[in-house]
């Protein structure tokens, strides 16, 4: 038996290969050094007992953390909010892509309003909202007008509402703008099959348009998620390491972790939030998939 | 089951496009009128704005005694068949022909009755499981045109339903559709620029040119006395030819000089004697013959191609720069480039005002009229 040649067709396809590894290499070495490279680090820290003695200890550390009760309290806190926040900011935000898709007088006006909070640096979000909620602030204020005793909005239990607003009002208008494309993007003739076929507007909404927009749903829930998570940056600029408990996040955790020098437990904690980020957006590409799978052209 | 009354509607698009202008049109129950003109003449904004897709600028739309500017599509019981197919891509055949009896509550068992039906008259019963994207262009029109008739809705529009279908199944589609018309005794209102379509299948023809109406009539009316130029040269193929020319009286005799020869015509186009006028002849009225005359035959013409089209042959000939073309029998001895005379059958010739292209025949009548 003799080794076969490659044919012109393979060394073709060899040459194509190389090539596109050439052009992909400056933003693969990007990701490796910035990205794969830190997580390979935090797996490796993530099993064993310290960075100086180093024993491999597999999964004491990810026992260590499920049973902490801060680690608890984060993740309860945090899937709590995002199941709040990201179903309200998707479906908010279509609403109102749906609501300006009618001929409303001052359109642009709206739509550059509702762009505006993306613009502005977080920082100063985070000022004038501790300017309105704060104990002595505006909010209070206007309330003793009408008689009523002022509320420590961040350190109650409607702390959890002033962050899911925060969240809202910091993330409608992008997402708000991308379902506004996919809309546009509708192939109009299939409305009006519809309508002609006698569907009211809930059921054009239903049985058709929804089908178009699944993808971007399906990318609005995802940016949604991954923003929920990173609500920390808000919540920490406003109140600090140790907030009020219903608002200490993952990140909290993490952070606090990461000051204590408790690596092994940061990085575990990091790899179960990445394993249940990952699952959830492969369990939504799932359904997407099934659900927008004919309308794609 | 409607009539559907248009009274002067006009659509004027964003940006100053005038695609609809004055139109009047009675359509009386269970009739079928077919709309027909050039691309861009507005048969689709017409049927549009009958279906409720496209708001009306001015004017009033009646389906039976119903003003229905104001009403929803939805509610004005009508199927449309739409140019560009609209299928919903995510539903089978089956859901997608089920889709509107679904919207209107018709009961289950009744729904897979009827589709199945229809299905079955259009040959798409073996791909009631398929969806749109696993079907071919004709398959695609044919579950379209299943998604209308499915309903018993009093009206069907229907926006070139069969242009992309292959010869034989637009001409099995064709007979298929006007027996559906006499079976269903319900309005039909179909858009299309092909003029088999046009001739075979309408009560009544609404020639359409820029947005305006240029004719009402039956398809025979039409081809035998179009109002002008324009519906005389949109309707027969080969199109009809025109000769530039001139009404002369003379001995208490009317003809119209043109091609360097002059044509008998009728003494009733005397009151027009000395207009400049363009004569309309169609080249069936016409026929090659040996001898030149000095009336009614245009002599010394030239062969310039011979198009076959199997028992009849289309001769296209000139006359210094004057083009015409002549149906005759096949005959031997038809080469390019030899001479022909062709004789007019004068009683089917059409006469228009060389400025207004109205057809003076008309004219007059209206005038007496
Ligand atoms: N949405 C629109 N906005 C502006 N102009 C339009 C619009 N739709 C159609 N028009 C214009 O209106 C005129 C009539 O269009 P319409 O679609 O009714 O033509 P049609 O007779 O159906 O032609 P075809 O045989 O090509 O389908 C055209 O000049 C077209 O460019
Ligand atoms: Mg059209």
């Amino acid at each position: 038996m003799t080794r076969k040649q490659p044919g012109p067709e393979q060394l073709r396809r060899r040459k194509d290969r190389l090539n596109s590894l050439i052009y992909l290499s400056p933003s693969l070495i990007g990701v490796m050094v910035f990205f794969l490279v830190p997580f390979m680090v935090v797996i490796y820290y993530s099993v064993i007992d310290n960075p100086v003695n180093k024993d491999f200890v597999l999964i004491d550390n990810f026992i260590k953390v499920i049973k902490n009760s801060a680690f608890k309290q984060a993740a309860a806190n945090t899937a709590k909010f995002s199941l709040v926040a990201v179903p309200g900011a998707v479906v908010l935000a279509l609403l109102l892509a749906m609501l300006l898709e009618n001929k409303i007088p001052g359109k642009s006006r709206f739509r550059t309003f509702f762009l505006s909070p993306m613009m502005v640096p977080v920082a100063s979000v985070v000022l004038i909202w501790q300017v309105i909620f704060h104990y002595n602030g505006a909010l209070n204020g206007l309330l003793s007008v009408f008689g009523v005793d002022p509320i420590d909005w961040l350190k109650t239990d409607y702390s959890q509402i002033m962050i899911v607003i925060l969240f809202w009002w910091k993330n409608l208008g992008y997402n708000m703008i991308l379902f506004m494309a996919a809309l546009a993007n509708i192939p109009k003739t299939l409305v009006e099959a519809a309508s002609v076929d006698g569907a009211s507007s809930f059921s054009r909404f239903w049985h058709i348009k929804i089908r178009y927009l699944s993808p971007t749903i399906l990318f609005v829930t995802i940016l949604s998620l991954i923003n929920s998570f990173k609500v920390f940056r808000e919540v920490y600029l406003l109140t600090g390491d140790y907030p009020y408990e219903t608002l200490y996040m993952l990140q909290h955790f993490m952070n606090n972790k990461f000051s204590s020098f408790d690596y092994q437990m940061l990085s575990a904690a990091a790899i179960i939030m990445a394993v249940v980020i990952v699952a959830i957006i492969g369990a939504l590409f799932y359904a997407e998939n099934r659900f927008g799978k004919d309308v794609e052209q | 089951m409607a009539s559907i009354t248009l009274k002067n509607v006009d659509k004027t698009y964003d940006g100053d496009v005038k695609a609809v202008s004055g139109f009047d049109l009675e359509i009386k129950d269970k009739e079928f009128v077919i709309f027909v003109g050039p691309s861009g003449c507005g048969k689709s904004t017409t049927l549009r704005m009958i279906a409720g897709l496209e708001e009306i600028s001015s004017g009033e739309i009646y389906i039976g005694d119903r003003l229905v500017n104001y009403v929803e599509p939805r509610d004005r019981d009508i199927a449309m068949v739409f140019q560009s197919y609209a299928l919903y891509r995510h539903m089978t055949v089956y859901k997608n022909m089920a889709f509107s009896l679904k919207m209107h509550k018709v009961p289950k068992e009744e729904i897979d009755r009827r589709v199945r039906e229809t299905a079955e008259m259009l040959g798409l019963t073996h791909l009631l499981d398929r969806k749109p994207g696993a079907l071919s262009g004709g398959e695609c029109q044919r579950v379209a045109l299943g998604r209308a008739l499915v309903r018993s809705p009093s009206v069907f529009l229907l926006d070139e339903p069969l242009s992309n279908l292959d010869a034989k199944l637009r001409s099995d589609m064709r007979a298929e559709i006007i027996k559906l018309h006499k079976k269903l005794q319900t309005t039909f209102v179909y858009v299309t620029h092909d003029q088999t379509e046009a001739m075979t299948m309408g009560d009544r023809i609404v020639i359409m040119k820029k947005g305006l109406i240029q004719q009402v009539d039956s398809p025979k009316d039409i081809y035998d006395h179009p109002k002008n130029k324009f519906v005389a040269g949109f309707i027969g193929t080969p199109q009809m030819n025109f000769f530039d020319g001139e009404i002369k009286t003379e001995g208490g005799r009317c003809f119209a000089e043109a091609c360097g020869s002059r044509f008998a015509i009728d003494g009733r186009y005397a009151a027009f004697s000395g207009r400049k006028v363009c004569v309309g002849v169609r080249p069936e009225h016409m026929e090659l013959c040996a001898g030149a005359a000095p009336e009614n035959v245009i002599s010394g013409g030239r062969i310039e191609l011979v198009e076959l089209l199997g028992s009849d042959i289309n001769v296209h000939a000139s006359l210094g720069d004057i083009r015409f073309v002549v149906r005759s029998q096949w005959q031997s001895g038809l080469e390019m480039g030899s001479a022909v005379n062709v004789r007019v059958d004068t009683s089917r010739i059409h006469i228009f005002d060389a400025e207004t292209e109205e057809n003076l025949a008309m004219t007059e009548t209206e005038a007496e009229a």
